[in-house]
């Protein structure tokens, strides 16, 4: 029989993805695996497995080929996970190795190559499912790999934006006067990661086997600002993440600091001014078509209750899913969990009730908060402790990635020069 | 650019990951050109990044030192996706234009997605493919803007279905497509040593030689019942024959490249020790030695 190439290598990639029809093929025992199995198999396909079979080489061309696609799958993890990788493994590059063999395995070969972000994504997913479920792994590894996925997620939604697209960064920061009047909005390359842990020590050494995780909340502004460089990130506060999420295009700067001076005691300059950092290094944009956005302000009047992350309890109660350690709630002992039931008194179910009943509240105020914590109805004593202005504080972080590829990519460019001449 | 035009680059060696990675030294070493992988620099397909952007400073740090020259490994030119699609076109070529590379090589060699499955993948050598196979060449040339070059296969196994020789596959679609080849030697020896009835010499003979551009050198290593294009020991002795013999008969031959590499394709492979420099030096040394006496004053004409 004469056989096309595109059917020939249909059939090739079978026996790559199809482990029980290669061990079959190689163990002369495909009748086997029709009778017992019921796989189907096409005479030609038949004539075209036979002729691989009779191929001495060919056990070399399969094994290799696994070995190098778990070993370029494990480099491709390495690089968009780094500290997740190195969490997982310990820095154990054989381990590495042994569980992208596996997802492979799992995923039946179908690699997806340098289709990167697809890859990695179904990386994270197969460590959530799998790994995780089948044996113990280190403290905040989910944590932690939500985290870098998301930063991976923002360099996928790059794909879809075209070239023409990108606007080209600001050569320097707006005036308070431009950013006052200015609509400012998010691009598309951006995100906001939050974690209910404090990452930052991980985050910024890009070593989990060093440093540690505390309790507290994470919230990390990463974006692209061209094709040209990689993502840069900022650790922010409280105040500083909420800021950045009002920026929705519909206010001006002018409202926006008006509003957070108002409701969370921020310093009008400071709100322009982050503004302004933001669109000179290419996370917002001045938005040219006001688009509708919720209410800001949607937390609580001062943010120095310290919630910068609220949810709805299975009860439908508001429950606490981030906390600022130093705010008003976490001094008086209410955290993470915690569902809030009154305010003095007064029954509360949504983040507008809460909104309404602290309007009169002013700093010094006290209050009775009633939450709902494991079981058990608490009343809590609540002093209103001022805003502090270290809620609307940023901190750039030269993200180091500290995969292999990176590190060898960074001292590269620094070694080439002088590459021939080195002792 | 016509390949006759382009100045000649001489000697060098490929940049690849070992080279990259390792702690090996080089120093003392000459080269004329590194070739660099493309794969090494290319973002993903599925973002915005062409170019990876770590790897620009890389680039241009390389370019300041020695001229480079585009290598393609998972480029899947040849398999049936749209060559608009394939990983060569989105992402080698700007990669290829931005180390301003005089020409792009690829492989002969299947490929899709999966683009790992591709070393395991040679082409079917068959009259219809040679069709298909130069149609898709001759598109990839009009894509980069620049020479394309192909560089012949080391395999395990022919894929089957094939039913003429290498050596005038190749040969065919060359001329048929207009594109040049990179001829790797030890590939030859490589499949000369584990196919009865592949005669290395006979290879030579049979493709056009005024169509090799460039010319790969490497080392192999047998493993249990096979001799394995690895990268990851001396020239052997016949391939260094096999280069005094295309060196005399090759007048566009712009480039001789080394190749090593560690362990890449399975763990039983040899790893880097700190005596592959010497290994390097060696080769290389014995590379510009047989290469200037054969072109003489036009040995380096390109040079740095």
């Amino acid at each position: 029989m004469d056989f096309g190439s595109e059917e020939a290598y249909a059939v090739w990639t079978r026996l790559i993805q199809d482990e029980s029809l290669y061990a079959a093929m190689m163990s002369d025992s495909l009748d086997e695996l029709v009778k017992t199995q019921g796989y189907r198999i096409t005479e030609r396909e038949r004539e075209l497995l036979a002729k691989f079979r009779a191929e001495r080489g060919v056990r070399w061309m399969m094994e290799n080929l696994r070995f190098r696609s778990a070993m370029q799958t494990a480099e491709t993890v390495s690089h968009r996970l780094p500290r997740t990788v190195r969490l997982l493994t310990k820095g154990d590059d054989d381990w590495l190795q042994d569980i992208t063999f596996e997802y492979l395995a799992f995923f039946h070969w179908k690699v997806l190559g340098f289709n990167t972000i697809a890859e990695v994504e179904r990386f994270g997913g197969y460590v959530t499912s799998r790994v995780m479920k089948r044996r113990f792994t280190p403290a905040y590894l989910k944590e932690l790999l939500a985290f870098e996925m998301e930063i991976v997620r923002v360099y996928g939604r790059t794909a879809s934006i075209p070239e023409a697209a990108w606007r080209p960064l600001p050569s320097q920061a707006p005036s308070a006067a431009q950013v006052a009047e200015s609509r400012p909005c998010r691009t598309p390359q951006v995100s906001v990661v939050h974690s209910e842990v404090d990452l930052s020590e991980w985050i910024r050494s890009a070593d989990p086997l060093k440093g540690k995780v505390v309790p507290g909340h994470t919230a990390a502004l990463v974006w692209i600002p061209s094709p040209l460089v990689k993502h840069q990130m900022q650790l922010l506060s409280p105040g500083a993440r909420l800021l950045f999420d009002a920026c929705l295009g519909r206010s001006t700067g002018a409202e926006l600091a008006k509003h957070f001076a108002e409701e969370y005691g921020a310093q009008p300059a400071r709100v322009l001014e982050l503004i302004g950092e933001w669109m000179v290094k290419g996370a917002l944009i001045e938005s040219i078509v006001s688009s509708p956005a919720p209410a800001i302000g949607l937390m609580s009047k001062h943010l120095s209750l310290g919630i910068p992350l609220l949810t709805t309890s299975a009860r439908g109660n508001l429950q606490i899913q981030a906390i600022d350690h130093q705010g008003s709630l976490a001094k008086s002992g209410i955290g993470v969990a915690d569902e809030l039931l009154k305010l003095d008194g007064v029954q509360l179910r949504s983040a507008a009730a809460w909104q309404d009943a602290l309007v009169n509240k002013e700093v010094g105020d006290r209050c009775v908060m009633t939450i709902h914590r494991v079981g058990a109805q608490l009343d809590i004593d609540v002093e209103l402790l001022p805003a502090r202005q270290e809620l609307f504080e940023t901190t750039d972080v030269d993200d180091p990635s500290g995969s292999p590829w990176s590190e060898a990519m960074k001292s590269l460019g620094e070694r080439v020069p002088k590459l021939f001449t080195e002792a | 650019m016509a390949i006759e035009s382009i100045p000649r680059a001489g000697v060098g060696l490929q940049l690849n990951h070992t080279i990259f990675t390792s702690t090996l030294s080089l120093k003392g070493i000459q080269m004329d050109f590194g070739e660099v992988l493309c794969d090494t620099f290319a973002g993903p397909v599925d973002s915005c990044y062409a170019i990876e952007p770590e790897a620009r400073p890389v680039i241009d740090a390389m370019m300041e030192v020695l001229p480079l020259i585009a290598h393609g490994n998972y480029g899947a030119e040849f398999g049936f996706d749209p060559v608009e699609s394939t990983r060569a076109h989105l992402r080698h070529n700007p990669v290829a234009h931005a180390m301003k590379s005089p020409w792009y090589a690829d492989h002969m060699l299947f490929g899709d997605r999966a683009s790992s499955y591709m070393w395991s993948s040679p082409l079917q050598f068959t009259k219809s493919e040679i069709e298909r196979v130069a149609g898709r060449a001759a598109k990839l040339q009009d894509l980069f803007g620049m020479p394309v070059i192909h560089e012949n296969a080391f395999y395990y196994a022919p894929f089957p279905g094939s039913t003429i020789a290498e050596a005038d596959f190749i040969s065919e679609i060359m001329m048929k497509a207009g594109t040049h080849m990179l001829l790797d030697l030890h590939n030859i020896y490589a499949n000369s040593v584990n196919f009865e009835g592949y005669d290395a010499w006979k290879y030579l003979r049979t493709i056009p030689l005024d169509r090799v551009v460039e010319i790969h050198l490497a080392g192999g290593e047998p493993i249990e019942d096979w001799y394995h294009d690895f990268h990851n020991d001396y020239v052997p002795d016949e391939v260094w024959k096999m280069l005094d013999y295309v060196l005399d008969r090759a007048p566009n031959l712009k480039a001789v490249c080394l190749e090593a590499q560690g362990a890449r394709h399975t763990p039983s492979a040899k790893q880097v020790t700190p005596e592959w420099g010497k290994m390097i030096s060696h080769d290389l040394g014995k590379a510009r030695t047989m290469w200037e006496a054969k072109l003489g004053e036009a040995a380096r004409e390109g040079a740095h």
